[in-house]
């Protein structure tokens, strides 16, 4: 068989990575594309939920700063529309406003002014030496202002003696029939609102301060920078609360805060106050739920992913694997290996694929085996042609023969069968093994027309019998007992039956048409050196009688006499012949044998 | 097929070289966790009267997460009114090259601020008067390596002396006894001189340097047929607030039934009237939060002065004593009032 020259693959991949790269780039796409669009849902939702928190955070800061304020407001209107302070005596008016004024540390200073604004009595925690009239620190117009609103709160100012930023805070105070009566003023130290700021719960990391509508900083945790008066302008968050209306609601973005780290900031502006509570939350905590939310979705993208490409490895190699076991098997067959067979298991086109492949293998080995044992025949017919050619005896022919055909086919027995000299039986001149030289041994013959030997001599036909037992004309030998198939091929020269080639095989179905086909060719050449043998046998006994013809007739044209002739003739024939005595009688015409005897 | 083996060998070896680098990363990162600052304040008390200024100061620093032990210590050096010892324990400080000097009253601070100039030791003053001693540039801005909490000034003797003509309004001559060359001395003075030169009441001054001169001053005073004082009053200055002093003076004013008060003080039995002092513990708080910005980076003197607030107290056993009925608007405006 000549090889084929191989051709090298032209991409090295292999199946499973063929098929689990696609998968898993498709899954990952898919994956992607859905982590993206959560994402685009994800992040205003997030943002929304943050800005609510914010709100929350800032209105909860908001009411604590308003109610600081608003509870010196109510402390003050209960002086002014409870005791009819205005119309109390002096001693009594000094009386309720150290009351007042004891009652709240936030408070530095009580003022009672009449309808006309004149002073009707004050206290102070200072001492009133020391002390500056706050009236003169602010606006007049707080007089104005009381008469119409019913509260007052002027700008922050920052006092002198301490740094710290102060308010004054007025109520007006009126009589049953609401006419205005005189005011209550107050000066209040924002210190006292710094603690309450400082104990605003912004989250965990958070924190709140308050601001004015010029963006100084007026309570914060870190007082330090309230005493620095420091302006925060530069924040973008009270920037933005500087600029705008003071009805706004809450306002959240990120930005960079007083600490000049990223913040979610917060600003709401406070009711009847030029002021904002601002909230500050690192944006880390501030959507941290987020992140956390967002990292458990990425890791669960992730784990999805992984058990998505597990899965399509899986699944590539589960598809790839009865194609690989059919290039393995098919690589083993180019190999040599013709009996193996591919697993028909798998997809329907797999497995199809594999019975497919297996029909293919079978048929190549069977041509293979079929070559094989053609080239066998071949050769054995080659080699019987090549002894048959050197073998001069009959005998020694047919035993070679057998001998031959026999180990060329692995056959379990072989043995010829001759007709005798009555052409009424046939007779085994030679078999295979043991069994084959006690047959021979004793004198086995088959009558012609019986038994498959028999049949086949009769009907000069090969005779093919793949199971013995459905043959009913089988003839079982008893020294042959493993017989389970049988051929029986007529040794025919020209019309003439010679005798019969006999093959038996062990299994079953063991021969074939192709044996017979085989041993058909067999028999034909033993039927020629059959013919061979006899012509030879009989030439060669021809041309010794003409041999011992020729020297009898030299000797006795040696003879003179007839006496001598005769002498020689009988000497010689009964030597050629082997005979004690040998007479020869002669009968001469009564003539001459009258003459002979005178 | 032998493709595939490849790239599982190559993605298994990818994979324990990075569950191999995290490792190694989280082994360095653990070995280089370094152990957390370790932060050593001096502090230096210099009178007792305000040595609750200590309590609270360490109470808010363990409130802002400084544990003593783990992460701060705390040298605690007690003085009082003894510039030698202000001094020397101040050195030592610097000496140890301590993280923070905390220190307190007025001279202690002083002292403070120009021993560890140079030495880039940031010093906290609490209880200390800054007008006019010039320990602080502004309050805003204080300067060099110093801040603090500081005593709420001259007001607080002028608002002592309101107080004290509110409980005796008939008082005319009113003896103010004070530590010899004290630095929150003049500026106190200055002020009630201001004050009572209007109201036609007569100020004797006194500076003493020690309790045997006081003493020596006192009985020459109760020797005489007129102790020469209707009032005591004690302003803020280490004389009101040492028990050496403070005796001295209580059992004089007990004894001459003169009334006295400003800085509140109950020593054996005898107590002043009332007292108008900053709150020491507060104080202290407050100087917890001017460390713990220290700590964080900021330095000393940008940080503004903070003021404390005053606490009034009233001993109203004490003013009966004295024949004194306190006034219903003072008793409401009192923090205290002992009965």
């Amino acid at each position: 068989m000549t090889e084929q020259p191989t051709q090298s693959p032209q991409n090295n991949r292999s199946l499973v990575t063929t098929l689990s790269v696609p998968l898993l780039l498709l899954s990952i796409t898919a994956l992607v594309v859905t982590f993206i669009v959560q994402i685009l849902f994800y992040i205003p939702t997030q943002r929304t939920i943050v800005n609510t928190e914010q709100n929350l955070l800032a209105h909860e800061a908001a009411d604590v700063v308003s109610g600081f304020i608003q509870a010196k407001f109510s402390e003050m209107e209960a002086v002014a529309y409870i005791s009819n302070v205005v119309a109390a005596s002096p001693t009594d008016q000094k009386r309720i406003l150290e009351n007042l004024l004891g009652l709240d540390h936030g408070i530095r200073q009580i003022i009672l002014f009449d309808s006309v604004y004149r002073e009707l009595s004050s206290v102070s925690r200072l001492s009133a030496f020391s002390t500056e009239d706050p009236v003169k620190k602010i606006n007049f117009d707080v007089f104005v202002q009381v008469r119409q609103a019913d509260q007052y709160v002027s700008k922050v100012y920052v006092d002198e003696g301490t740094g710290e930023p102060m308010v004054v805070m007025a109520v007006p105070i009126r009589d049953v029939f609401g006419d205005f009566q005189g005011l209550l003023l107050t000066e209040v130290n924002l210190k006292f609102m710094w603690e309450l700021v400082a104990g605003l719960k912004v989250g965990e990391n958070g924190f709140a301060y308050v601001v004015d509508k010029r963006g100084n900083l007026l309570a914060a945790r870190d007082t330090s920078r309230v005493l620095s008066h420091e302006n925060l302008n530069h924040i973008a968050i009270v920037r933005a609360f500087m600029t705008s209306s003071a009805t706004e609601d809450a306002v959240s973005f990120m930005m960079q805060g007083i600490n000049e780290t990223q913040v979610v900031g917060t600003y709401l502006p406070l009711s009847d106050l030029d002021w904002a509570v601002v909230t500050e939350l690192p944006w880390q905590e501030a959507f941290q739920e987020g992140t956390r939310a967002l990292i458990s979705i990425i890791l669960v993208m992730i784990i999805l992913a992984g058990i998505i490409g597990w899965a399509g490895l899986v699944l590539a190699r589960r598809i790839a694997a009865p194609i690989i076991t059919l290039t393995e098997i098919s690589t083993r067959i180019s190999r040599g290996e013709l009996d193996l067979h591919a697993p028909v298991s798998g997809p329907k086109e797999i497995s199809s694929l594999a019975a497919s492949f297996n029909t293919m293998t079978a048929q190549l080995q069977q041509s293979l085996l079929g070559l094989t044992r053609r080239t066998r025949a071949l050769e054995t017919s080659q080699e019987v042609s090549r002894r048959l050619g050197q073998i001069f005896d009959e005998r020694q022919l047919v035993s070679a023969v057998v001998r031959e055909v026999q180990s060329a086919f692995n056959y379990y027995h072989a043995h010829i069968y001759l007709f005798d000299e009555n052409q009424q039986n046939l007779v085994m001149v030679g078999g295979t093994g043991e069994a084959g030289l006690t047959m021979l041994a004793q004198g086995h013959k088959i009558p012609r027309g019986r038994g498959l030997v028999g049949r086949a001599a009769e009907t000069q036909k090969t005779v093919l019998v793949e199971d013995v037992s459905e043959d009913k004309n089988w003839l079982p030998n008893p020294l042959l007992p493993e017989t389970r198939a049988e051929i029986a091929v007529p040794i025919v020269a020209g019309e003439q039956v010679l005798g019969v080639l006999d093959v038996q095989h062990h299994l079953t179905g063991g021969l074939s048409s192709e044996d017979a086909n085989l041993l058909v060719s067999i028999a034909s050449q033993i039927a020629i050196a059959l013919q061979n043998i006899r012509s030879y046998e009989r030439t060669r006994r021809q041309a010794e009688q003409e041999t011992l013809i020729n020297t009898i007739n030299q000797k006795i044209q040696q003879a003179n006499t007839i006496e001598k002739v005769l002498q020689i003739a009988a000497r010689e024939l009964g030597q050629t012949i082997g005979a004690n005595r040998t007479n020869i009688q002669v009968s001469l015409p009564r003539k001459v044998a009258q003459e002979k005897l005178s | 097929m032998l493709h595939m083996h490849k790239s599982q060998q190559k993605f298994q070896k990818n994979l324990i070289f990075l569950v191999l680098g995290l490792l190694f990363s989280f082994l360095l990162g653990a070995c280089n966790v370094g152990q957390p600052k370790v932060y050593r304040v001096g502090v230096l008390s210099g009178l007792d009267f305000f040595a609750g200024a200590v309590d609270g100061f360490k109470s808010q620093m363990t409130e802002l997460g400084y544990i003593e032990g783990e992460n701060i210590t705390y040298d605690v050096q007690n003085a009082t009114i003894d510039l030698a010892a202000y001094e020397t324990i101040l050195k030592q400080f610097v000496a140890d090259d301590v993280d923070l000097i905390f220190v307190f009253p007025t001279e202690a601070s002083i002292l403070a601020k120009q021993i560890t100039e140079g030495a880039d030791i940031p010093v906290i003053f609490a209880l200390s008067f800054v007008e006019g001693v010039n320990l602080v540039d502004t309050l805003e801005a204080p300067g060099g390596n110093i801040t603090g909490v500081r005593f709420p000034g001259a007001d607080v003797a002028t608002k002592r002396l309101e107080i004290l003509l509110q409980l005796a309004p008939d008082v005319k001559n009113i003896w103010v006894p004070y530590l010899r060359d004290y630095p929150s001395v003049p500026t106190q003075i200055e002020a009630i001189r201001l004050m009572v030169a209007p109201l036609g009441i007569n100020l004797i001054e006194y500076a003493t340097s020690s309790p045997a001169e006081l003493q020596a001053e006192l009985d020459a005073r109760a020797a005489s047929e007129n102790v020469g004082m209707d009032a005591i009053l004690l302003i803020a200055e280490p004389v009101a607030a040492t028990p050496d002093f403070f005796g001295i003076i209580a059992q004089f004013a007990y004894t001459h039934q003169v009334p006295f008060g400003g800085t509140y003080m109950l020593l054996n039995g005898y107590g002043s009237i009332f007292g108008l002092n900053p709150d020491s513990v507060s104080a202290g708080e407050q100087v917890a939060y001017l460390a713990d910005k220290i700590f964080q980076g900021a330095a000393a003197g940008t940080i503004p002065v903070s003021t404390t607030d005053n606490s009034l107290v009233l001993n109203d056993t004490v003013a009966k004593t004295f024949g004194i009925t306190i006034p219903e608007g003072l008793l409401k405006q009192a923090d205290e009032v002992i009965r």
